[in-house]
């Protein structure tokens, strides 16, 4: 899954395996997961691991990415009921969208509150995301909601090359697809 | 009673020190931490009996220590404190099976929920 160079050292390995223990954390459990980290760790891996080992398994796996499509977001939490919705590049998703997401989860726990009775309405994702920018300090230049952060990032897996970054963009922006994809296993 | 080892995790040290007080009168053993990183550390040589955390922890969600906490101790007890009032929180502490206490922290409440968990 996480991608391994040639040559790995000691530290690579330890690293790896860190993120692999994190992954089978994840998969255990149905909480919202945030995957920090630069591009070429695997991202997308990672998430498509936790949703294939996890209880939505048997649902689909949609892949949306912010930089390229915001507006798939609405469409792709629809493809992913049931399943899992992975939203990359989450820290180039504007102010507008970032309201919808905040919305989308508050929606999703009234539903949950009241039961079946809304069930035609409501709608099961779980959401990983991911951002190759330190989200955290997006957040404290007020360029990404709080409330939708500590939402989204009730399990944290970052690249542990980059644990306690600086760096605004850690390199350029990964190729990105301009539509939402669905996988069905 | 048993002296009870209880790790905190709280990022504020004036609400470190208050939390760790009240559970220090009753008698527990307890350990701060002010970061998730340093608090993921103790749980890997230590075996709490109840984990106390906040939600905000800098880059972390606090919630993210207790379910680490539960992989290795099914049983044991978790209390997250917050100042932070939020219905989906809520919903994810709920499926933990964890207490939720709202800062400011009543101290009566927060020893009935370190028992209770």
């Amino acid at each position: 899954m996480i991608r391994v160079k040639t040559g790995q050292t000691n530290e690579d390995s330890i690293a790896e395996r860190e993120i692999l223990e994190e992954v089978s954390h994840a998969a255990a459990s149905d909480a919202r997961v945030l995957i920090t980290g630069s591009s070429g760790i695997g991202k997308e891996e990672i998430a498509r691991r936790i949703h294939l080992h996890s209880a939505r398994c048997d649902g689909p796996f949609v892949v949306t990415n912010c930089a390229a499509a915001q507006s798939a977001l609405v469409e792709a939490l629809a493809h992913a009921n049931n399943g899992t919705l992975f939203i990359d590049e989450i820290c180039a998703l504007d102010t507008v969208r970032q309201e919808a997401l905040l919305t989308f989860l508050e929606t999703a726990e009234e539903a949950r509150r009241l039961g079946a009775a809304d069930a035609d309405r409501s709608t099961d994702v779980r959401i990983i995301a991911a951002s190759r920018r330190n989200l955290y300090h997006q957040v404290l230049a007020g360029r990404f909601n709080e409330t939708l952060f500590y939402r989204l990032n009730v399990i944290h897996i970052v690249d542990p090359e980059h644990r306690g970054w600086d760096e605004e963009v850690l390199e350029s922006p990964e190729e990105t697809s301009p539509e939402c994809k669905v996988f069905r296993h | 009673m048993a002296v009870e080892k209880i790790l905190i995790l709280e990022d504020d040290p004036e609400v470190a020190r208050v939390l760790q007080a009240a559970l220090r009168e009753d008698g527990n053993s307890v350990t701060v931490c002010e970061t998730y990183e340093e608090a993921r550390e103790h749980l890997r040589h230590e075996k709490p009996d109840a984990v106390v955390t906040d939600v905000r922890v800098g880059e972390y969600n606090g919630l993210q220590l207790a379910m680490l906490f539960r992989r290795s101790s099914p049983d044991g007890r978790v209390v997250v404190v917050t100042g932070y009032d939020d219905a989906v929180i809520r919903r994810d502490v709920g499926d933990l099976h964890a207490q939720f206490l709202l800062k400011p922290v009543d101290i009566a409440q927060l020893r009935n929920a370190v028992r209770a968990g």
